[in-house]
């Protein structure tokens, strides 16, 4: 049987002109933490409205859990929770009153772990919702969804809002209740090192359709090590090894990216001049991030510059 | 499938709205009471009655203001009439914000996206609201009832006009629901629900 906790194919969601997804993948097997990542208008929340079937999608496949999201809505449900980026509450109920109205709603929650979450998570349950503040906003709903016994967690950007420390604690959690190996999260982020510290497995996705897809190592694979390199010899050969770019070669002098695939190659070739000193820094989700976004943000840079340089 | 939960929304309709919908009921019962007994105070007799009546026969802007002058020379009929237009745009008002509030204002804050995200079939949210904003209505209705025959009015009359005025207040909600709900669906913004689609094909709110 296939293990898939979600398969999307081929999906397709339009907006009037707009085309939000267009032919978006996504495959998340059971037991992973699957990263969700792109910039915003990417399509993510879309994606996920159609897996939670508030949406329908125009056409392409979708399958969660071994249902329909959008005819076995209800059903699915009770297996899942969800927690959005951007929580708003009923502003004359206590958290506390959320909390239980959306376990009741979702059939039942366990009160020892929503006590314990609410105790960790550092909220005050007593208090009516218009006194939270975001982060406040967004615990009420982690907690909720956390405290489920659901098997599929669809979190949308969940710790927008929330401090460093609570990040911390929203990890630890999360690693927690995989312990059991047999739930399964869509975790959409733009918080690289979230997606890094927790995901097994990450989808990139851009203007609705999916860019890349593996686990951090394989899409490391496809990014470049920067190196900075100081030999006892001159480093001319440099020039002709296969994968290495952007090199600024100063005699016996050297700083390069090198396709890391082709990172050994290079190695060797060091090691037959003399390394005196050497600096490699891998290649972090950043990067492989911006080298799918860079247009955009040279774009962004570019508004900028005419903007008389005042934004960043 | 698509109603699953619609009794638990209820419920929790009237939790996070009591205040809301009880001040809504207490109000318009207040506005019908208050009317009734300073008619009642003010004509005591049917000469009083008559005297109130003969120069609003014909009286073109406070027909405009208030509704034909049927039968104004009885206490019933001066009371009703007093009430007139302003009555029934009230328990309309009623009907339609607490529908508002409960579906559009929810959809549009994502809340009901957090309940939908539940077991919560589709339909359930809008159904609730209906449901609730209807049982507010109706309540209103049998109070206005209960202050018509507290100044003594004939059971049928004061019976009928109670429904008549609950029958507006659910005709104003209930369309204003039903033709909500598909449109916030189908309507690439809120401003969309109160304007028709240009396109023919469905088109769902945009994330």
């Amino acid at each position: 049987m296939d293990a898939a906790a979600i398969s999307v194919s081929g999906l397709v969601k339009t907006f009037g002109h707009t085309r939000a997804l267009d032919g978006l993948d996504l495959e998340v097997a059971t037991g992973e933490i699957h990263g969700f990542l792109g910039p915003n208008g990417a399509g993510k929340s879309t994606t996920i409205r159609v897996l939670l079937g508030l949406l329908r999608a125009d056409s392409g496949d979708a399958t969660m859990l071994g249902g329909d999201p959008w005819r076995d809505a209800v059903a699915l449900h009770r297996r899942l929770a969800y927690v959005p980026g951007d929580v708003n509450l009923w502003p004359n109920l206590s958290g506390g009153e959320v909390i239980d109205l959306l376990g009741s709603l979702r059939g039942g929650l366990d009160r020892h772990h929503r006590d314990e979450l609410i105790d960790r998570f550092d909220l005050d349950p007593r208090k009516k919702a218009r006194t939270y503040s975001k982060g406040n906003r967004q615990k009420v709903a982690l907690v909720a969804a956390l405290a489920s016994d659901a098997e599929l967690l669809i979190l949308d950007e969940p710790t927008s809002g929330l401090d460093p420390l609570m990040e911390t604690i929203f990890q630890d959690t999360l690693r927690e209740i995989m312990a059991g190996g047999t739930r399964t999260v869509l975790l959409s982020s733009h918080i690289l090192a979230q997606v890094e510290a927790l995901c097994d497995r990450v989808t990139i996705i851009r203007l609705g359709h999916t860019v890349e897809s593996g686990t951090l190592a394989e899409l490391r694979h496809l990014t470049r090590t920067q190196v900075t390199v100081e030999a006892d010899r001159p480093l001319t050969g440099l020039a002709d090894l296969p994968g290495v770019h952007d090199l600024k070669l100063d005699h016996d002098r050297a700083s390069f990216d090198v396709d890391t695939a082709r990172l050994d190659d290079v190695v060797r070739y060091l090691a037959t001049v003399g390394i005196r000193t050497l600096k490699s820094q891998p290649p972090t989700l950043e990067e492989l991030f911006l080298r799918h976004y860079g247009d955009e943000l040279a774009e962004l840079e570019g508004v900028a510059e005419r903007g008389d340089g005042d934004t960043p | 499938m698509t109603l699953a939960g619609t009794g638990k929304l209820i419920r929790f309709l009237l939790r996070v709205s009591r205040v809301r919908i009880a001040l809504w009921i207490a109000g318009v019962a207040l506005l019908v009471w208050s009317t009734a007994i300073s008619v009642d105070r003010l004509y005591p007799t049917q000469a009083d009655l008559d005297a109130a009546a003969a120069p609003l026969y014909g009286n073109t802007a406070v027909i405009a203001m208030l509704g034909p002058t049927f039968a104004i020379d009885t206490l019933g009929g001066q009371i009703v009439f007093q009430l007139g237009a302003f009555g029934f745009a009230t328990m309309g008002l009623m009907g339609m914000f607490l529908v508002g509030r409960h579906t559009r204002a929810d959809e549009e804050d994502g809340r009901t996206e957090l309940l939908r995200a539940t077991v919560v079939g589709r339909n359930a949210p809008v159904t609730a609201a209906l449901l609730v904003a209807t049982a507010a209505v109706a309540v209103t209705g049998v109070l206005i009832t209960l202050v018509m025959l507290s100044v003594a009015l004939p059971v049928e009359g004061s019976a009928v006009y109670g429904a008549a005025m609950a029958a507006f207040g659910i005709s104003v909600s209930s369309p204003s629901g039903w033709r909500t709900a598909p449109w916030a669906r189908t309507s690439p913004t809120s401003w969309g629900t109160t304007r028709r689609s240009r396109t023919s094909s469905p088109r769902a709110r945009a994330a």
